[in-house]
Order: structure tokens, then sequence, then C-alpha cells
């Protein structure tokens, strides 16, 4: 009885069944009709059908007495159409038992859509504890993994060879040779390793290049699939999505220093917990400060300690050292501080095939591309209670008032804030013994006030203290710049900025532009205290009394002095004015003098600038100035001489200032468009006025 | 970044709906073509209504509760109203007994007992098709109506083309107002916003004035006209927008859709609806409905940037999911809009009258006048500055013939004001006005694309806003526009009211002046280029009204041959006698006085042209001569004139006439501009000997050596001031002779009979 079995179902089951049938009906003649997986040209060529048809190959005349589909799986669409087709005396489906069912073509059909058979237990045994495809005759076995993953995945991949099988094994090295013999050599079938670490690439390829159809690929966890263009997208898309498996195998693992001592204590207690490496062996490459440290604390196996600028004798010792360890992987934490930055330089680019890293909340991750994003995911954890360290250190820079250095210093004492800070203070030297006196105080670096070298030198130092914390205080007054830019540029893993206020204020990257807004507007100023004003003349004359008069109302400013930005030829106007301080003139044009002005102006001691801002398009480069001039606080009046304090939040009341209703683009537009209408327009005025003047002519 | 999003993720929607549309658009333009081709065009006659009575019809689903409240006053108020009304009520399958209790309550009452709730729409179009009479008032359950507010409905219908009228409509104090009645919409960024704008004074003085659409819950309407559009259309089933889309169809076939103001009613809202749907269910439905409702008859280049903008701007609580169901209607809408016939209003311009109902009266009632009791005729002023005295000329010639003209008519005021310090002035025209209107200058809008727009930064759309809302409040028999540029808003007026202009200035004659002392000679082209742009937009201005008023007969000549000749008038400027009177005491010896408002160009460049070229060569001859230049705002040139010790430059005074009695010569050296010197006549009625050039004199009754010297070049201007200087006796003579002038000419009294007699004459005319 000639029987056609079609592949319209997954390898796997497919061959299983087949095999049922050979049990159940050893008399058939099993020929298959294939579509196109690989292992299934395996199996046609072990032995297990008869014959095995490609549709191609199917002679028009050649009738079967029976056609099998085998599960009515979904798709398959048209296979199962062209083996309909096909002239046989009856066709039957199978279902995971191996039974016999009659399939017309309704079932056929709809089958498409929804298979109609349900595995069996006995499948599912068959198909998990026996191996279901394995491979025959003769079979490459590509190690293009570590002897250690090879090893530790044996049981599970050689259930895909067949024992009588004859395994040719193909390791790292001398490729271009092998490939040379082997070439020669037909093999049916070949076993990969794809654990998914880099490497191998050369040795991955083989299979391919030897042109050998069957390829089993082995994961790190044993676990096989056949490779073809399905699969293999389907084993990449799981790595992306996944990564790969935690495999606990490193043995010798080479610490770099990148942190200060908790934290790399905790993290070589952390890498021996049960689910990482509980029996490793752990060798700290570490700076000579804190070498006595490490060797103390007993948590690593080996110390090892380089100097801040090793010779390229002590490179040389160090290297051989390592190499005589033989790391199995390399770690490092990370906790988004600027320190050590060679040796995280050195993690990063070395060509360890595994890397560990410790974020700041002492998570450890393998890394990879897909997770090295988290290295940045975790925000300092410098005011938690810390792993080991009672106390953090704060690095304090001597910016401000002694009363406001002596205020924000109590700040971050507060428990809230920083939990039994240690303060290293940079000051100018006079304030040493002030500081000194102070509680948590530690450290004090001095430098002369008039040498700038001398800060610089105290700068260093406190650089080299690798402070926590830094802190310094912004009251927007214009001194203490150099301390300023410290505090900006100084290594540390957090920055606490005082506002003139002493409001604290965390400076994070990530949310710099909500701290800043944060650091500038959380306290707006109470006009009624501050005094002094800029005032910039963008109207008429008596537009601008009133409004210097309005500035005087209770909810604004009582008292006020006024420095006047204005015309010369106004100038008589404001000078009258009780409460006009002082006066800046301009005149019209550019001149050196108006740039003289604008420099007084500039220098002008004033706390709030204040302009009336009607729309009309007049005083419009005053009106830039409103904007750009380097004060805090700016007061703008409509023009009903309402007063509105500018801040982010009323951006929408500038958009009511403008004098048109239309839009920045088109209003540059409609100026264009003008400049190129005005030959044309001309041109068509002349003419009108010719004809007008004619027809006057005729009509006079 | 979510909005882009949203807007790529239905960009293909958008493009099928513009296709679609586009098809439909295409088909119905074949169809209607069609229809004219085989004269199938026409609107069915609009039989008489008889206002006598009215059916009105409340639908009602499980709201026996409102209805217990709304029924008593409104039988009160059909009661008072008088007449044989009926009351049909619609039961849409209500279970709470409201059949029964109808029957039994209220036996009068027609009741159309519907075995399912077929909503809101279809549940008055059986009440509609069930009432007798030829007014419908379609009224909610939860309406309690006023006790007059029959009658300004029924009154509404003496208007044939009228659809549908609606009621205003009120809120409980204690809720928020969220209709009014007074519907209308706007389109903005593609889509169609619907409001319910508050009531303003025009709609109480104009009784009733053009909405948007009737509500269903307040309006009448006429019933064949009802039942012609077939009724409310079923696709905004169960409720909402229904209405909207009706009153839509009935603009597009010309009819129109008004509200009265007078009849009010009062609405619990959504008292019904509020029970069936949850808010944000409500407020989805709502947006699908106004979408449908866009989509089904809006015009298809309007609907262009709907379908571009809408996708960025869903409305809250109704995201994109929500968006694509609303296309589940999509065939039936495009269906219906297939249907419609030619539109009679476009959509800009049914927006248009909605918002602004003067364009609205203008189109529908384009001769309305206003009674002229006891021969006093409405005036509306038209002012570019407000019109006042002790600033500048232009202001207060306006000012002394408006104040004039105001003891014999009623004279309304518009003007544009500039700044706080004008308001001082405002009192002196609120004194002989009987209303005014000042409205700040600041929102220029753009006129054209053309470089150089010489009347732009008076083109104000709160000034139109401003005088639209007066002349949708009341009419007038003429309109005054002062200055050239207030002729913008001729538009705004009916064609039964008479426009006049004044040409206070030639503009573009005054801009050629300028161009002729100009050596540049780019700035002689850009100049040149300006004055034509001037004469163009001045004389498309000039044709568009009925009269143009020249100040002099040199103004008149410029433009004849631009405008008919019997168009214009030449009315003079005047100066007043009486408070300019004739001094011959208080001169002192060797002063020379100029005035003139420095906030006119011609008036800088004079003075400039006067100190630097004449003023040293009278200083050679006679060194103790002092200039005092007095004038309001005077710029930065006008001040760095006062660094010579012998100028004085004044600013702004209270009171100019000081300076002219202690003037012995009193100069005007202008080189530029055009119109009438008033400064020459308040030196002639203070007795004053002038000296000017000869374009200062223009259109001036002057007689060299008799009543003013006239000099053109500098040396002859400074000899004949010196030669003044020095001659009292001869200053004597000048100034008596140019106090006759003036009490003989250039009496503000006499001037403003010439333009009282004008109004008068234009008026019978266009009677």
């Amino acid at each position: 009885m000639r029987v056609l079995l079609v592949e319209c179902a997954t390898p796997r089951p497919l061959l299983y069944l087949a095999r049922e049938l050979r049990k159940q009906h050893p008399q058939w003649r099993l020929e298959l009709l294939r579509g196109g997986s690989a292992a299934s040209k395996v199996e046609a060529a072990a032995g297990l059908f008869d014959r095995c048809w490609a549709l191609t190959e199917i002679p028009a005349d050649r009738e079967w007495d029976l056609i099998l589909f085998p599960l009515l799986s979904r798709g398959f669409v048209q296979i199962k159409l062209a083996a309909w087709r096909i002239p046989a005396k009856q066709r039957k489906s199978i279902d995971f038992s191996g039974r016999l069912h009659d399939c017309g073509l309704r079932r056929l059909l709809t089958s498409v859509l929804r298979p109609p058979y349900a595995p069996g237990d006995e499948f599912v045994k068959g198909e998990v504890d026996e191996a279901a495809g394995q491979l025959r005759g003769r079979v490459l076995l590509v190690k293009s993994a570590s002897d250690e993953t090879v090893e530790r995945t044996r049981p599970r991949w050689t259930r895909r060879l067949d024992p009588q099988a004859e395994v040719h094994v193909l390791e790292y090295g001398a490729l271009f040779s092998q490939w040379r013999i082997l070439r020669r050599v037909q093999f049916s079938g070949a076993l990969l390793f794809v654990d998914g670490r880099p490497g191998y690439f050369r040795l991955k390829l083989f299979p391919w290049l030897l042109g050998i159809d069957a390829v089993i690929a082995v994961d790190e966890i044993g676990a096989t699939f056949e490779v073809n263009r399905s699969s293999l997208a389907r084993h990449i898309f799981h790595r992306i999505r996944d990564g790969r498996a935690p495999v606990r195998e490193g043995r010798r693992i080479l610490f770099l220093q990148t942190e200060t001592p908790p934290y790399m204590l905790e993290a070589a207690r952390r890498i021996r917990s049960p689910h990482l490496y509980p029996r490793a062996e752990t060798l700290l490459l570490c700076s000579e400060r804190y070498y006595e440290r490490f060797s103390k604390a007993g948590e690593f196996s080996r110390v090892l300690s380089a100097p801040a600028r090793p010779s390229i004798f002590e490179l040389w010792r160090i290297r051989r050292l390592i190499r005589a360890f033989d790391p199995d992987l390399i770690c490092c934490v990370y906790s988004r501080r600027p320190i050590f930055r060679k040796a995280k330089a050195y993690f990063l680019l070395s060509g360890f095939r595994k890397k560990l890293a410790f974020n700041s909340a002492l998570d450890c991750f393998d890394l990879t591309i897909r997770t090295i994003g988290e290295l940045g995911r975790w925000e300092p954890l410098l005011f938690e209670s810390h792993p080991e360290e009672a106390g953090c250190r704060v690095a304090w820079i001597h910016s401000g008032t002694m009363t406001e250095c002596r205020r924000a210093l109590e700040t971050i004492r507060n428990p809230e804030v920083a939990i039994r800070p240690a303060f290293t203070v940079l000051c100018p030297q006079e304030l040493e013994e002030a500081y000194a006196e102070m509680e948590g105080v530690e450290q004090v670096l001095t430098y002369q006030s008039s040498q700038g070298f001398s800060f610089l030198q105290a700068a260093r130092k406190l650089a080299r203290e690798n402070p926590e914390v830094v802190s310094a205080l912004f009251t927007r007054r214009r001194k203490f710049l150099p301390q300023k830019l410290l505090f900006l540029l100084l290594p540390g893993a957090a920055r606490l900025a005082f506002n003139r206020h002493l409001d604290c204020f965390i400076l994070r990257r990530r949310k710099i532009g909500k701290t800043i807004r944060l650091f500038l507007e959380s306290t707006p100023i109470h006009l009624r205290e501050v005094q002094r004003f800029l005032f910039l003349e963008t109207e008429g004359p008596e537009f601008c009394r009133q409004l210097l008069d309005s500035l005087h109302h209770a909810k604004i400013a009582p008292k006020p002095l006024i420095t006047v930005y204005c015309n010369e030829s106004r100038r008589q106007l404001f000078e009258s004015r009780p409460d006009v301080e002082r006066i800046v003139p301009y005149n019209s044009g550019f001149s050196l003098q108006n740039l003289l002005g604008l420099k007084k102006l500039l220098d002008a001691d004033v706390e709030v600038v204040a302009a009336a801002l009607t729309g009309r398009p007049t005083f419009r480069f005053q009106k830039l100035l409103f904007f750009l001039y380097p004060v805090r606080h700016r007061l703008a009046f409509n023009e009903h001489l309402h007063c509105h304090y500018l801040e982010s939040s009323s951006a929408g009341f500038l958009r009511n200032l403008r004098d048109s209703p239309e839009s920045l683009p088109l209003s540059l537009g409609r100026a264009i468009l003008k400049g190129a209408l005005f030959l044309p327009r001309f041109l068509y005025l002349l003419v009108w006025l010719a004809l007008a003047k004619r027809k006057r002519a005729r009509g006079g | 970044m979510m909005r882009l999003l949203k807007w790529i993720f239905l960009l293909p929607v958008q493009l099928l709906l513009v296709l679609l549309h586009g098809a439909v658009e295409a088909l119905r333009f074949l169809r209607l073509a069609f229809a004219i081709q085989t004269g199938n065009v026409g609107d069915q006659a609009a039989p008489p209504v008889d206002r006598a009575s009215c059916s009105v019809v409340i639908v009602s689903w499980n709201g026996r509760d409102l209805l217990e409240e709304s029924l008593p006053p409104l039988l009160r108020a059909l009661t008072r109203a008088g007449g044989s009304h009926e009351v049909v009520v619609v039961d849409n399958g209500s279970d709470d007994g409201t059949v029964e209790w109808l029957a039994q309550r209220y036996p009068q009452v027609r009741l159309v007992a519907l075995q399912d709730n077929l909503g809101f729409g279809e549940g008055n179009n059986r009440g509609v098709r069930a009432a007798s009479r030829d007014i419908v008032v379609l009224l909610n359950n939860d309406m309690i109506v006023a006790e007059d507010f029959l009658r300004p409905l029924l009154e509404a219908f003496e208007d044939p083309a009228l659809f549908a009228v609606s009621s205003q409509i009120e809120f409980p104090p204690e809720q928020r107002r969220e209709e009014t009645g007074n519907t209308r919409g706007r389109f903005r960024r593609g889509y169609f916003h619907l409001e319910h704008a508050p009531f303003r004074q025009a709609h109480y003085s104009r009784r009733r004035l053009p909405v948007l659409w009737a509500g269903g819950g307040a309006s009448a309407f006429n019933r064949s006209r009802f039942l012609q559009l077939g009724g409310f259309s079923s696709i905004f089933s169960p409720c909402y927008l229904e209405d909207t889309d009706l009153s839509y169809r009935a603009w597009r076939r010309g009819w129109t859709v008004q509200v009265a103001a007078q009849s009010r009613v009062l609405h619990k809202h959504r008292s019904t609806s509020a029970r069936r749907f949850p808010p944000q269910q409500l407020r989805a439905l709502i947006e699908e409905r106004k979408l449908w409702y866009l989509w089904k008859n809006f015009q298809f280049r309007r609907l262009l940037p709907h379908f571009l903008w809408y996708p960025i701007d869903l409305p809250e609580g109704f995201g994109m999911g929500r968006y694509i169901w609303s296309l589940r209607k999509l065939p039936a809408v495009l269906a219906l809009r297939l249907r419609e016939p030619r539109r009679a209003v476009d959509d800009a311009t049914l927006e248009d009258w909605t918002w602004h109902p003067v364009r609205f009266l203008n189109h529908f009632l384009p001769d309305r006048r206003p009674n002229a009791a006891g021969g006093r005729l409405k005036l509306l002023v038209v002012s570019a500055y407000l019109p006042h005295l002790g600033t500048h000329g232009g202001a207060g010639r306006v000012f002394q013939l408006m104040s004039r003209a105001a003891l014999r008519h009623e004279v309304t005021l518009i003007c544009f004001t500039e700044g706080r310090d004008e308001e001082r002035f405002l009192q002196q025209a609120r004194d002989c006005c009987r209303r005014v209107l000042g409205v700040p200058r600041n929102d220029c809008q753009p006129l054209s694309l053309f470089p150089y727009e010489p009347f732009e930064e008076f083109n104000s759309r709160a000034f139109r806003n401003a005088l639209a809302d007066l002349l949708a409040e009341e009419d007038f028999h003429i309109a005054h526009f002062e200055w050239t540029q207030m002729a913008l808003y001729r538009d705004l007026l009916p064609s039964g009211a008479v426009k006049i202009l004044t040409e206070i200035e030639v503009n573009y004659a005054a801009h050629q002046t300028l161009v002729k002392v100009e050596r540049n000679w780019l700035r002689k082209i850009r100049g040149y280029y300006n004055s034509l742009q001037t004469l163009y937009r001045e004389v498309e201005l000039c044709r568009l009204v009925d009269r143009v008023v020249c100040v002099t007969n040199q103004d008149r000549g410029y433009l004849e041959g631009f405008v008919e000749p019997d168009r214009l008038t030449v009315i003079n400027t005047g100066v007043d006698p009486d408070e300019f009177r004739y001094e011959e005491q208080g001169v002192e010896p060797d002063t020379i006085v100029f005035v003139g408002a420095f906030r006119h160009s011609p008036n800088v460049d004079a003075m400039v042209y006067f100190c630097n070229d004449i003023f040293p060569l009278i200083l050679r001859e006679r060194p103790q001569t002092r200039l005092y230049i007095v004038g309001s705002s005077p710029t930065r040139e006008i001040l760095e004139l006062a660094t010579n010790p012998r100028i004085t430059v004044t600013g702004f005074v209270h009171d100019i006439r000081t300076y002219y009695r202690i003037a012995q010569v009193v100069v005007v050296p202008l080189r530029t501009g055009v119109g009438i010197r008033g400064k020459i006549l308040e030196g002639w009625a203070v007795g004053r000997a002038t000296v000017a050039t000869p374009l200062a004199c223009q259109g001036l009754r002057t007689c060299h050596g008799e009543n003013i010297v006239i000099a053109d070049e500098p040396e002859r201007f400074a000899m004949w001031t010196l030669a003044l200087l020095g001659n009292p006796d001869f200053c004597r003579r000048l100034g008596e002779a140019g106090r006759q002038t003036v009490e003989r000419h250039y009496d503000w009294n006499s001037l403003a009979d010439q333009v009282c007699s004008l109004y008068q004459e234009l008026a019978q005319e266009n009677e």
C-alpha cells in the first residue's frame, strides 16, 4: 500500500507521527511529500521514509492508495491544497495518537485557521523525553562555545545525536586548514553552539561554508532548535528581548576598583551570594591608597594595588599578574560618580567575554549592549543608609557670606538631607578658624583670596578627597565665580545647591531643567522687599510717567529706587522724579557713547527690571534688552498698566503682547513677499496712474 | 510628540476621508448640473403662515416628574397668549406611567405614545407630523417657560424668510449658564467650534438677530419647511446636534434662523440625557455628532483643513478609538451630503453673520433707516483721532464742526484713542455727543501683501468689532468718516446710510511734497512709490463714499479726475474768533512764534528748516530776537534746537493764545504737507503779522502785503521777517487785515452751517 505523508505539520510532530505509523503499519510503503524543513530532509536521508518527494517532482500520472495529512496544523495552505489535487484513492488525517480520520476539503480548509487536534500526553512525553529529531550519519560538532558550556549542556545535546552517528569535532584554531580538510567530507548534519556570547564568529559560519543543510543549534542552557530562517529569527528576537540566560560558570573574577571601599566590599560580598558566584575566586586591582583597607577587609581573595601613575614596568607587572590569575570575567561598580575614570574605561575596553557590573544600587547584571542602560538607571543612594560607612563626605565650597554658609551647613546636617556628614571645607584663609569650629567639619582647605594659583591648588586637594557630595551657595550675586565653577566641575555623586533663600536643591543631570526651574522659582521674591529697579523706556513720556507712578503701588514696590535707561532728549522728564536714583541715557544711532552707557547699565546693581510692553512696534532694542538683561525678576506692564511678573508660566502673556495676531513665520513670509512685490507693484501703479491721468485728461 | 504620532497614525484615515468627500463632491456637482439642465432647480414657494396659533411639541422619556413641573407654566403661557394653541406630548416609550398620568391629569394635551424610545430627533419628527398648526414650538420636557415667551416667537414669523426662531435660555441662578440661545460657531484650525454667546444690547434693540442654529429644546419652527427638510436627521439619533444640522440645512436654502431675546425659558439642563448616559460617554457622543455634522454639511474646501488638523487636536475624552468608531456612520453621512441641494449661503458668510449680525442686517435689510425725530438726523462720526481742542489742528476741526452739528442733530462718535492721556479729552466729546465710544489703537492688522500700506495702522479688528456692534444696535442716517483711513470701515454701513469722507489732508499730495524736498535718490524713488500707493488707496476709498469733503480748493484739485467732481465738496477749516480775540497789547518786541503739533512731520521739517537756514540770518541783523517754538510732542530734533539760547521750545502748553499775544511775528515756514493751516488763521484771529511760505498759504484767502507776507527763499523769508520786526506799524496793519479775513470767511459757525446743509442735502437725496 503506497501511502503519501504530506508535510503539513512542524517537523517534530511530523517525524513523531511517521515513526508511529512505521510501528503501527510496518507493511506500508511510506513516502513523504516534503515542504521545506531541514529535519525532514535528514529523516528522509536516514531511511524513515521510503521516498521523499518534492512538489515539483511528483509525476502527473502517479496515484497513491492513501494520502495522509498529519495533524492538520494551522497554515500550510499551499502544500495542503497541492496534496489535495494529487490523485489518490483515500485521503485521511492523523491525530497525535496516530488514529486516522476522514478528511474532506472543508476540513482541510478550516484547518488553515483552526487545527482540529490537540497534542496528547504521549506525544508530549515522547517529544520532551525522547529526542525527536536526531542527527544521524556523519555529524559535525562545532564547538563554538567555551568548553564549560559544551560540557555543561552535553546531556541535552547528545540526545539530538544518534548513538551510531559519526561525530567530527571542530574546535577553534587553524580554521582555514580545517576547512580545507573538511570540505571534502560529506556531512549529513551539524551541531552548533550559540550561547549568546561574542566570539567564535568564523567557527559558527562553518556549517554553511561546508554546505550542510541540517543544522541544529544548542543554546547556553542546552535547548536545541533546527536552524532555518524562521527559527533563527525567533532565536534572535528572544535574545534581544530576554538576553542571555544567566550562566554562573565564572570561577575567577577580576575586580577593578571603581568606587570607594564600602561599595567595593559590598559588591564583593554580593557576588558571592548563592545565585551568583558562591565559590568564585576574586582578585581586586585597587588604588595604592586603599590597599591596606581592602587587604584587611578580607572580602577579596587577592588584592593587587596600582599606583595612580604607573610606569611602564608597573603596567607590565600588573598585566603579568592578571594573566597569571587568568580571570574568567571582569567586574566593577558603576555608581555614576565621575571618579576612577581610567579604571572604568579599562573595564569597558577590555576584551573579556563576560563583564559584570554593579550599579549604584549594587544590582549586578551582565554588561551587554542591551543592559548597558542599567548603569544609569538608578539614582545614587548616598543619602540613604549606607552599606557600611555611617556618614557621607561633603565638600563645602565657601561661596557666600559666613552667616549664609553657616546656615547652609546646618541644613546639610539635617538628617533628612545627609546622615552624619563629614565636611571638607574649601574657604579663604581668613575663614579657616571660623569653619574649623563648626560641627562636623573634618578638614579645612584654604586658599589666599588674592592668589588664583593658591585656589587651584586647594581645589585640586579637594578633588582628591573624592567627596560624595559637593555643595555650594548660589546667591545670584556676581561673586565667587571660580568657586561656583568648581562646584560644577568637582567630581561627586551628588551636588547640593543652595539658593539665596537657602533652599536646598539636589542638582540631577537627568532632571537638570526641572531642578534649575525649581531653583530659580521656588520662592518668588516679594517685590515689596526689593528697592532697586531698572526701568527701560519703551513707551511715550506720559505713559512712562504713569508707569513709574504705578510702581509705587503697595502691592508692587512702595519705595522703589529706580535706574532709568532713556533717550537723552527725555532725560529731563525723569530727572525731576524723587524716586529716580540714576539715569543712563542713550542717543539715537550707534555710537561709542551708547555702548559705554550699555556697559554702565549692565553694571547697575538692580534686582528687578521693569518696562512697558504694549505691543507697539517701537523701542525694539529696549524691549529686547528687557528680556536679555541679566536679572532674575522682570515686571512687564501692559497697555492698561496692569503689572505682570514674568516667569516661564506667564509666557502666554507675551503672546498677547505681540502687535500682530500673525505668527512669526507668517509675519516673516509677509515681509519677504512685500520685498518681492515691490517692483511689480510699482510698475502696476505707474501704469494705473498713466491710465488714470489719461482718463482724467479726457474727462477734463 | 504624541500628537504627531496620532497624526501619522490617522493619516490614512484622513486621506480616505478626503478621497471620499472629494468623490461625493464631484458626484454632487454632476447631480446639480444635471438638475440645472433639466430645470429641476428651485425651492418650493413658502405657503403663508398662520401666526395666530401654534402647536407646542414636547418629547419625553421617563420624564413625568419634569412634565409635572413644566406643563403648568406652559399651559398658563398659552392661555395668556390667546389663540387656539395645542400641546402635543410625544412619549418615547416611558415606563414611569407618563401616558396614564397625562391622560388623567391633562386631558387637553394631545398624546402621541410610542412603543419604544426613538430618540429625541425622531420623537420630535413624529410630534411635528402630528401637529396641526403652521408654527411648531419644540420644547424640552425640562424647559420652564416664561409667561410671555410665545408672543415674540410668533411675531418673528412676519419675516417670510424665517425658518426658525429660538428663545433666550436661562438657567437656575445656582447653575452655570451653559446655553443662552444665541448660538454661533467659528471655524478655527480645521474645527468648527460651536458656542452659546451672551446676549448683547443689539439683541434687545433689534428684537431678533441671526443665530447659527435654533435649539430643538426651545424654538419655534415653520412646520411646512420643517417637513420639507425632512425633520431632524436620523443619523444623530438618539440626541444632540440634530437641531444644529437642521438649522444649517435651512440656512443653506436661504432661510433664516434667528433668536428672539424677549422670549425666555428656564432650562434644567440635560435632565433627561444625563439619566441615560454617563458624562464621559455624553461628551464622546456630542463630539462624534459634531464630526458628522461637519462631514455632512460643510464645504469641501473648508473640510480640507479640518482633515489636516483634526487628528492633532483630538478633543479631550475623544481618543483615536472613538474617532475611528465614529467613521461607522460615514456612508450614511456621505449619502445625505450627496442629496443636499445647492447652497444659498456659504459657510464663511454664515459664520460671519452669526458673529457680526450687522452684516446679516446689511444683507437682508440694506435700506434700513432710523426715524428722524423732529428733523434731527442721526449722525455717526467715525474718527481716526479723538476730536478735541488743544492738541492738534485736525482733531480741533472735527471737534468744532461736530460740536456745532450736535446742536441740531443726534451725534454718535466712535474713534480711536491713544493712551490714557487722551481720556481727559473724552469729556469734551461726551458733553456734546449722544454717545461716545473710544477704541484704543493697538491691534493694527495687515491690509495686503504690498509694500507700504498707508492706512494699515488704522485697520483694527477691535475697532471693526466695536463699530459692528454699534451698527447692530442702531441705525444712522449719515456716517461721517473723518480722515481718509476711516473709510476702511465703510463696508459695515448699510447701503441705505449716507457716507461722507473728510479728507483732512490729501495724503498722496503730502507725500509728493516730501518727495520734492528729498535729495537722496533712493529715498526719492521710495517716496514716489509711497505716494503712488497712497494715491491708489486714497482714490479707492474716496470712490466708495457718497461725498468727499476737502478742506481747500487746492485739495479738491488734487482729487479731481480721480473722483467724480460732483462728489467733491470744499469746507474750509476755521477758527473761533471769540476764543482767539484780537489784542493789540502784550506784544513783546523782537519775538517770533511758531505753533504746531510735532507729531505732524511737516511742522518738524519747517522748524528745522527755519532755525538752520533763516533764523541765523535774522539774528545777524537783530541779535536780540527770540524764537518760541510752541507745540506738543516735540521730537529730538526740535528739542536740540533749544541749544541756541535765543530759541525756546515750550512743548505742550495749555493755552497757546499766551504765545500768540506776545508774538510780534508769527512764522509759518512750511515746505511739505497739504491742507489748511490753522496756525495762520489763529495768528490772524489774534491780529498778529504772519510770514509764511507759498505752500503754507495754499487754500487760504491771502494777499501778499495786505493780510500776510509770503516768502519762499530763506533770504527773502528772513528779509521780510526782519522788515516786520523793525516796523511795528506794518505789523499792526497786517494783523488787522488778517483779523478781518478771519471774521469774514473762517468763522466756525458759518462752516458748521455748510456742514449741516450738506447733511440735510444728502439725507434728502437719500430719501
